[in-house]
């Protein structure tokens, strides 16, 4: 492995401002939306185009430094955290949408294209983009596919892997792949929806094919308070159970509100420890004709308040709210740990006392703020990491949380990503002989493991630990997290 | 509830490892696609011997069964409940499996509102190769673990690995049905019919074209709306507007009759091979043309997503295979080749895509093409 000789040649073959080695350069690549994590690379390289993603692969190929394909940086798992003896590759530059054919209903799109910015392009035809994580103003669609993407609409529309068409993407041996096409049906093996949420290991996508849906003509969104965090889930239960498929349905406890009334002056109703978020979609008339059901759900479900959006402002508000609420939290606690498990939606009240039995015992506050129809919990452990020892508790909580969630049949991460943060977590869900597979499957693309090397899979080698807190563009209100 | 045992799945792990070839058959309906013939094989993995729902819990949104399932057990499952797999199972009624549904790739009409198998499959396990046992994904309707394993197996042919056991993301399932039919003139009239009401959201849950015998360019447009029955009206109107011709419909039922012509693609054992093509709405006016100048017989589905072509058994597939390259479209033979073709007749036409990572990935599940090639 030589670095040196790396970005010497690289040197020779790009600009002198694609190459970046100086630490004002680099400092600003350190972390990515898990600040914990915080690694310095060798160099930032700065391609415009495919052609050049592929030279600098293939000399990282060639010279065996592992690099990382970066964004904006959101990923809340480390996912883009750097390698100390590697590289970083930004495809900020690379942020074109290359073409837009509203008939066919899809979008071809550069990695560096912002999320938002496609629905933005295919509004003016009635269409968007229907994966809305909540860094949406910020995160890139590379970045999306890289780490298969969710958000608060998951339920009725799937993940980022559920509108990814097809994509251009380079090996980790340089070699240039076009997976999948324009069609929503395919031949053979779905090597795209195994590339899609492989955390770039195995390779960077170079453009994107987007499925683009139609704008819905009308949304009833409500939001319903409840006297217990339970009630909110019995609600979500009923819901769910009476055969409506609303698009999103959210649930916020009192330390989540607190914080978002903090943070951007939501209001919520007074004497409820929860409020559920329950929106449906899509046609004006179909809509109207859910609505009428969806409310004798509510009624019946021993809400102590309802408000119904009468407008898009007010809609706009509950999900200002909503979507600002990590973020928010940073106004109760200087420090953070953000956590992605999954369970079975009927476990959700007992993983929630379960949380509650574990932060107690651990002396820390959790806040509860989650995607309530498919049991994807973010539980935000708050601590003071300039207390001793407080940072080691609130993590060893985070691995508490985590057991229990698998142990009660879900997942380590719903849309998060494993990443460099649940990478000890993966044994829990997979077994030897499984996880072995996955990494035969990335070896047997790159032997050197030079794509993202140390996310995903168990590794000795530690990380620099460092605080969970604000990301500086989170705290500057330019991004937010789901 | 249904488990395989451990020593049971040890033991086919074992006689997996020792094999040279292993020959998968489920419920024969898509013969042509199967890996090895019977002869060739010296293991045999009827998948019928593992049949039954091993976990569902309704509320969860997710079943686990056996992968030798029939699609028809799965779908009176979950019919019991109120529910369904949105990404519309074929050949239920002839005994297709789910583990050879997933292998074939195969979705039906209804595939067009929430998706295809690719985005309704949450788990898989299976032998590799070495007769290991393997689990990919989870059993959760949200889950980014580890790589995406379960949606490779979707149309892997079963040249990747043994399925044993899937789980799936299903909905619930309307029980208000209604199927639209709109009498459709010309090719082009048919691409812009379709480009009209996919611009909308309509809460379609089928678009497919059939066209007249023996005239290609007619035919009839069916919509097919399932869920809020007062809404149907009003979505009937706004499509006849756009249209610019009122349709006729069947009456707003649970089971409409007009639904079970667009299942029906390629049941009755014809004189033709049943080709699946992807398309887009563009490559469909270019296929057309030619389908009717050739009198080739088909079907549009998924709103020109996918398109049914019947090809004469007695025609090479060389024209076919040109025609598709010049397009940059891909295709396969799902039915009618002898089933006993195995690894010789490989159904697989026009541009394959992804064939170097393919290539890795076959190598590490399946290094010695026990599972064909």
């Amino acid at each position: 492995m030589s670095v040196s000789s790396l970005i010497a040649e690289l040197r020779s073959l790009l600009k002198d401002e694609q190459v970046i080695c100086h630490d004002g350069g680099l400092v600003p690549f350190e972390s990515d939306g898990l600040t914990a994590f915080s690694v310095r690379p060798q160099a930032v390289l700065v391609p415009e185009s495919e052609a050049e993603v592929q030279l600098i692969i293939k000399a990282c190929a060639k010279w065996s430094v592992p690099f990382v394909a970066r964004g904006s940086g959101t990923s809340l798992s480390g996912g883009s955290t750097p390698h100390a003896e590697g590289v970083v590759i930004t495809l900020n530059r690379m942020n074109r949408i290359l073409h837009l054919d509203p008939e066919q209903r899809y979008a071809v799109v550069q990695p560096g294209v912002i999320n938002l910015e496609i629905s933005k392009a295919a509004a003016p035809h009635g269409l968007y983009y229907a994966p809305d994580p909540s860094s949406q103003q910020i995160c890139t669609i590379g970045g999306n596919v890289a780490f298969n993407s969710g958000g608060a609409h998951c339920l009725k529309y799937g993940m980022t892997s559920n509108h990814v068409l097809g994509a251009r993407v380079v090996l980790p041996d340089g070699e240039i792949e076009q997976l999948g096409g324009l069609s929503m049906e395919q031949v053979g093996p779905d090597l795209l929806g195994l590339f899609v949420g492989s955390e770039g290991l195995l390779g960077v996508a170079t453009e994107v094919t987007v499925r683009l849906l139609p704008r819905p003509e009308a949304y009833h969104t409500v939001l319903a308070g409840y006297s217990t965090i339970e009630a909110a889930g019995d609600a979500v239960s009923k819901i769910v159970g009476s055969g409506l498929l609303p698009a999103a349905l959210e649930i916020m406890d009192r330390l989540t509100m607190d914080a978002a009334t903090a943070a951007v002056g939501a209001q919520y109703p007074e004497n409820c420890e929860a409020v559920l978020i329950v929106e449906l979609d899509g046609a004006a008339d179909w809509v109207e004709a859910e609505r009428v059901r969806l409310e004798a759900l509510i009624q019946q479900s021993n809400a102590v308040a309802i408000q119904v959006a009468a407008d898009a402002d007010q809609r706009a508000t509950i999900w200002k709210g909503r979507k600002s609420a990590f973020s928010a939290v940073g106004r109760l606690s200087p420090d953070f740990i953000v956590q992605d498990s999954v369970v079975p939606r009927t476990q959700l009240g007992l993983a929630l006392r379960k949380i509650t039995e574990l932060g107690e015992k651990a002396g820390l506050r959790v806040a509860n703020v989650f995607h309530a129809g498919d049991g994807n919990l973010h539980p935000l452990i708050l601590y003071d990491g300039t207390e001793d020892g407080a940072l080691e508790r609130a993590e060893d909580l985070a691995g508490d949380i985590v057991s229990v969630c698998v142990e009660l049949g879900g997942s380590i991460t719903g849309e998060h990503g494993v990443g460099m943060e649940k990478r000890q977590f993966l044994p829990k869900m997979f077994s030897h002989d499984d996880i072995e597979l996955m990494k035969s499957i990335r070896r047997s693309l790159d032997p050197d493991e030079i794509a993202n090397r140390d996310k995903m899979f168990p590794s000795a080698e530690a990380a620099s630990l460092g605080m969970y807190g604000l990301h500086p563009l989170e705290a500057a209100g330019r991004i937010s997290r789901e | 509830m249904t488990q395989l045992d451990e020593a049971t799945r040890r033991a086919i792990g074992d006689r997996i490892r020792t094999a040279k070839r292993v020959a998968i058959r489920g419920g024969g309906t898509k013969g042509s696609l199967a890996n090895h013939s019977g002869d060739e094989a010296d293991c045999r993995l009827e998948m019928s011997e593992f049949q039954g729902v091993v976990e569902y819990e309704p509320s969860e949104y997710t079943i686990t069964v056996l992968a030798g399932t029939s699609i028809l057990h799965l779908q009176q499952t979950l019919q019991n409940e109120g529910q369904y797999l949105p990404s519309d199972p074929l050949w239920a009624d002839q005994g297709a499996t789910v583990g050879g549904t997933v292998a074939s790739g195969v979705s039906g009409p209804r595939r067009l509102r929430y998706g295809g198998l690719r985005d309704f499959i949450l788990g898989v396990r299976f032998w590799d190769g070495a007769g290991t046992e393997i689990r990919g994904g989870g059993k959760v309707v949200k889950n980014s673990a580890g790589f995406d394993l379960p949606k490779l197996f979707v149309g892997s042919f079963g040249r990747l690995g043994a399925l044993f056991e899937v789980t799936l993301k299903v909905f619930p399932e309307s029980t208000a049905v209604q199927t639209l039919a709109f009498e459709v003139e010309s090719h082009a009239d048919l691409t812009e019919s379709l480009k009209r009401l996919t611009m909308r959201p309509f809460e379609l849950d089928a678009l497919d074209f059939i066209p007249a015998r023996g005239n290609a360019g007619r035919g009839i447009l069916y919509a097919r709306l399932a869920g809020e029955k007062e809404a149907f009206k009003g979505h009937q109107d706004t499509m006849a507007n756009l249209l610019g011709r009122s349709s006729s419909c069947d009456e707003v039922t649970s089971k409409d009759p007009l639904y079970g012509d667009l299942t029906s693609v390629g049941n009755e054992g014809s004189e033709a091979l049943l080709v699946k093509i992807p398309t887009t709405l563009d490559s469909l006016g270019q296929l057309l043309p030619w389908c009717e100048a050739e009198g080739l017989r088909f079907q549009v589905s998924v709103a020109g997503q996918q398109l049914w072509l019947f090809w004469p058994k007695n025609e090479p597939l060389t024209e076919l295979n040109r025609r598709l390259k010049s397009l940059d479209l891909s295709a396969v033979v799902v039915r009618g080749m002898k089933t006993d073709s195995g690894s010789k007749g490989f159904p697989v036409m026009g541009v394959m895509r992804g064939g170097k990572l393919g290539a890795h990935i076959k190598r590490t599940l399946d290094p010695e093409s026990k599972f064909g090639d």
